[in-house]
């Protein structure tokens, strides 16, 4: 009877020692196995289900891969991005991944593929789906949640990814190709660049925080996290593989990526097959795909879309009469206004540089930053005054007010520019301001402000409010630097600021592109700019007017038309000269301009409550209403998929994860890294295992006392 | 008899759980005490690989076949005892000796060089560190590269990053508080220090 006991006794406290001190080991030191989690760090609402290797360094427990298929039409691409989330830990993984899509994407799909099961996604407003969503990850079910942060930042959230299991989500969005300078474009951002939010507050603007609060950028915002690539060797992070069938509609001429090296392969006389030389690369910067055409010229160019409507009239639009019978005309219009009716003399101006040094910009930025500005300085005349204006956290400018260009101010601003240094803060208010406010000169000279930033900002909408309020009569151009710039941003100020924008990533590009600047700055803008049918009415277009347009600069409007054929007229004034020009445009019939207009209608009303016109829950509305019309993503409505499969049952742990960005390539003042583990814990260990033996003598000694 | 058998089962659980407790605290005394003592004996032969490094600095000479680190750098702050910098921050690495972040300059160039250690064993002597003390950096050309502290910083890694800079600086990475019951606490010491324009040569 005794032996028993004794045995069951010995197992008993064998296992008991086991069990204590593997669970003291695994807390203690970071275990071995690679599978000790640690989702802690539960602080400032965000947190990052880590793992740690062998080696004792962080992985992440949830990792990412991309496929960017393109379909390249004319003048429109169709893209479907597939994110693949693959889930390394042994719990179940509730995944989280800020990304950025290009912000002229009008996004109109989400699916989930679980195994060879393909579940649709489905537009609801944002409140809505974040229900459905929520409800979703409590039954255990996969689900996916497409939301809208910012116009080029969006957020995947991926709930219930079963351990060792890969979750494939895919999304689909339709934008226009850009066209400047003789050269087509498109463009697929990889990473951003990390926003300095200004310390400034939004204050002086009595009533505007309001608004703020109620719309674009969402309020639960969690700023993107990045992690930097491993320099050679490592396996690369974020790959990304890239396939282009590309349909240009004419025979084209150097079809090149400034960005990334490619393969272009012929399928056949009309189209071709892109794709990255190496399969994978990692997602460290924005990928430009770049083609002209043979003959110069951009010819006038009518793309019609044709949609069958359900008698639904839009009150609130003055084209609802123009519905022909049930089907709907969508059309986007791109041309170039004669270089024959553009007045071409050159004129005198002012002109405020205004550059960036904030810490973002170090590296590669501030070099192509200032090389930028110092050739900007050699494309001044004698006759034209300036002013440079560098700003991080403060501002410093190199004259008191803008002086006339001679050898003199040139050399001086030489020396100021070489010595720029990148360093702190992005304050760009008070710089903007001092460049706007400054007196206008004794000669009436043109005020053109060339701001060069990387555009890494937070607070983008009261930057814009700037503009837009004290903008007066001075044009505002941007040079964006860097190779993954808010290109957002740069779009809505050239908007605002009545002027453009050109993107400097590489050196090499600085001379011409900034050359191309000043041949805009130079010349008198297309202003006042109309689309006339043939019986001269005009035309409802989105945005809601056309823009000053510079030399060279093409037009690109979005209409709707009463027959899918049409005869138009474009007239407006130039350098205080009434000109107009007859159209005949043979339409080519595409699919996705219907989205676009749809986008472009959708950005005219944010822009409205951007700049605090009209009634913020008024355009709320029809911003959804149009949403749902045209199946597009806005900031009030998301994308969500649900499966009906419960995959997670109740009482397993459900752990946060987090993807991260790749710190763009070639930033080095914005890169971040990890803090490493930099204790043994040797007191926690001692005062443990004193205060464990201490226990045990005290049993002891108890035993024997009784 | 046995005499397991007379004792009633109270006392029997309590005989068993005394005798865990003390083993077990024991074994985490004897593997504290080994974390130490790893800590401390690979300085031998960490201490002659750098000086082979010195020698040769052309090739890469670890402290022991297996080792997948090798000594890049010294590190001395004032008057303390010189300590040998390794060529990875990895936790591994960090057990023998602190560790050169890889993501930061290289050593010896000009640029943010970022180095973590452990505070209860290479960087212990941090404690004691003070603005405007002198830091020296030996690379493995042998030239030493003097840096005076210009900042101590208290950061929480669990909310922050470590954000690198185009700074010509030495930024030194450790845990704090120095004296804490908490394991795997998330705050760090972060102190930066830079580059005072003294340059000499050691071969020693």
């Amino acid at each position: 009877m005794n032996t028993p006991v004794k045995y069951a006794g010995l197992f008993f406290s064998c296992a008991w020692l086991m069990i204590i001190s593997l669970a003291f080991s695994a807390t203690a030191v970071h275990s071995n196995d690679g599978l000790s989690g640690n989702s802690g760090q539960k602080s400032g609402g965000s947190s990052d289900f880590i793992l740690k290797d062998g080696a004792g360094n962080t992985i992440q427990a949830l990792t990412l891969s991309a496929k960017v298929d393109m379909e390249i039409n004319g003048l429109v691409n169709h893209t479907r991005l597939q994110q693949r989330f693959y889930n390394s830990s042994h719990e179940f993984v509730n995944g989280e991944y800020v990304f950025p899509l290009p912000d002229t994407a009008s996004v109109d799909s989400l699916t989930i593929k679980i195994g060879s099961r393909i579940i649709k996604g489905e537009i609801k407003e944002k409140a809505q789906a974040k229900k459905i969503f929520e409800q979703a990850q409590r039954q255990g079910k996969k689900a996916a949640l497409l939301t809208q942060n910012r116009p080029n930042l969006f957020r995947m959230a991926v709930t219930n990814i079963p351990p060792g299991e890969i979750i494939e989500i895919s999304m689909s969005y339709v934008n226009a190709v850009e066209f400047d300078q003789g050269e087509y474009r498109v463009m697929f951002p990889m990473t951003l660049t990390p926003r300095y939010n200004s310390s400034i507050a939004i204050n002086g603007e009595p009533g505007r925080e309001n608004l703020n609060s109620e719309n674009l950028s969402d309020n639960s915002f969690q700023n993107p996290s990045f992690m930097l690539n491993h320099p050679a060797g490592a396996d690369i992070k974020n790959p990304v593989e890239l396939s282009i069938h590309f349909i240009p509609g004419f025979k084209v001429s150097n079809v090149i990526s400034s960005s990334h090296d490619i393969i272009v392969n012929d399928v056949d006389q009309q189209s071709q097959r892109i794709a990255f030389s190496q399969r994978f690369v990692p997602m460290d910067s924005d990928f430009h795909l770049s083609w002209k055409q043979n003959n110069k010229a951009l010819q006038p160019q009518l793309f019609v879309e044709s949609v069958y409507s359900e008698g639904v009239v839009e009150g609130t639009e003055e084209g609802a009469d123009i519905i022909d019978n049930e089907y709907e005309h969508y059309a986007m219009l791109m041309l170039t206004p004669g270089a024959e009716i553009f007045d071409q003399a050159v004129l005198n101006k002012e002109v405020i540089f205004i550059i960036d040094t904030s810490g973002s910009m170090g590296g590669e930025s501030i070099k192509q930053a200032k090389a930028a500005l110092l050739s900007a300085v050699e494309l001044l005349n004698d006759g034209d005054s300036f002013n440079v204006i560098e700003f991080n956290s403060d501002f410093t400018t190199l004259f008191d007010q803008s002086l006339s260009f001679n050898s003199n101010t040139k050399r001086k601003a030489k020396n100021f520019i070489k010595a720029l240094q990148a360093n702190g803060g992005t304050e760009m208010k008070p710089a903007l301001l001092q460049a706007l406010q400054s007196p206008v000169d004794k000669e009436e000279r043109l005020k053109q402000v060339v701001f060069i930033t990387d555009g890494a900002v937070g607070n983008e909408q009261d930057l814009i409010r700037t503009i837009n309020q004290y903008l007066g009569g001075s044009r505002l151009f941007s040079i964006a630097i860097g190779s993954a710039p808010n290109q957002h941003l740069f779009r809505q100020v050239s908007k605002v600021g009545k002027g453009t924008f050109v993107q400097i990533s590489e050196m090499n590009q600085v001379s011409s592109k900034m050359k191309s600047v000043f041949e805009k700055i130079s010349k008198p803008a297309m202003k006042n700019l109309e689309l006339v049918d043939k019986k001269g009415t005009v035309l409802a277009i989105a945005p809601e007017s056309i823009p000053d347009v510079y030399f060279g600069e093409p037009i690109k409007v979005m209409l709707k038309l009463s027959t899918p054929d049409s005869d138009l007229i474009l007239r407006g004034t130039q350098a205080g000269q009434q000109f107009e020009q007859a159209l005949t445009i043979g339409s080519t019939s595409s699919k996705g301009i219907a989205k676009l207009w749809g986008k472009a209608k959708i950005e005219s009303l944010t822009d409205k409550m951007t700049l605090g016109q009209g009634d913020t829950v008024i355009l709320k509305q029809e911003i959804i209403e149009l949403s749902m019309k045209h199946t597009i993503l806005t900031p009030f409505t998301s994308f969500i998929a649900v499966d009906k499969v419960v995959s997670r049952k109740p009482g397993q742990a459900l752990k946060q994860a987090k993807v991260n960005n790749l710190v763009p390539k070639g930033s080095q003042a914005s890169k971040v890294t990890q803090f490493p583990s930099t204790s043994l814990d040797i007191q926690p260990l001692y005062t443990l295992s004193l205060l464990l033996m201490c226990l045990g003598l005290f049993l002891g000694y108890r035993r024997k006392v009784s | 008899m046995n005499k397991f058998s007379q004792l009633g089962l109270g006392s029997y659980i309590r005989l068993v759980s005394s005798t865990t407790l003390l083993a077990v605290g024991g074994l985490i005394f004897v593997y504290a005490n080994w974390l130490q003592i790893k800590a401390e004996v690979a300085q031998v032969l960490i201490e002659q690989a750098w000086q082979q490094t010195i020698s040769t600095p052309s090739e890469q000479h670890k402290p022991w076949s297996w080792a997948d680190f090798w000594p890049v750098a010294k590190l001395q702050l004032g008057k303390k005892s010189p300590v040998y910098v390794l060529s990875s921050a990895s936790g591994q690495s960090l057990a023998f000796g602190p560790g050169h972040m890889l993501e930061s300059s290289s050593i010896g160039a000009s640029g943010q060089v970022m180095i973590a250690g452990h505070k209860d064993s290479h960087f212990s002597f941090l404690q004691s560190a003070q603005l405007s003390d002198e830091i020296t950096l030996t690379d493995r050309l042998g030239k030493v590269h003097t840096y005076e502290i210009t900042t101590m910083e208290i950061m929480d890694s669990s909310r922050n990053q470590l954000r690198l800079a185009d700074r010509d600086e030495l930024v030194l990475i450790t845990c704090y508080p120095f004296n804490t019951l908490e394991m795997n606490g998330p705050k760090r010491l972060v102190v930066s220090a830079s580059r005072i324009e003294k340059m000499r040569y050691d071969k020693s």
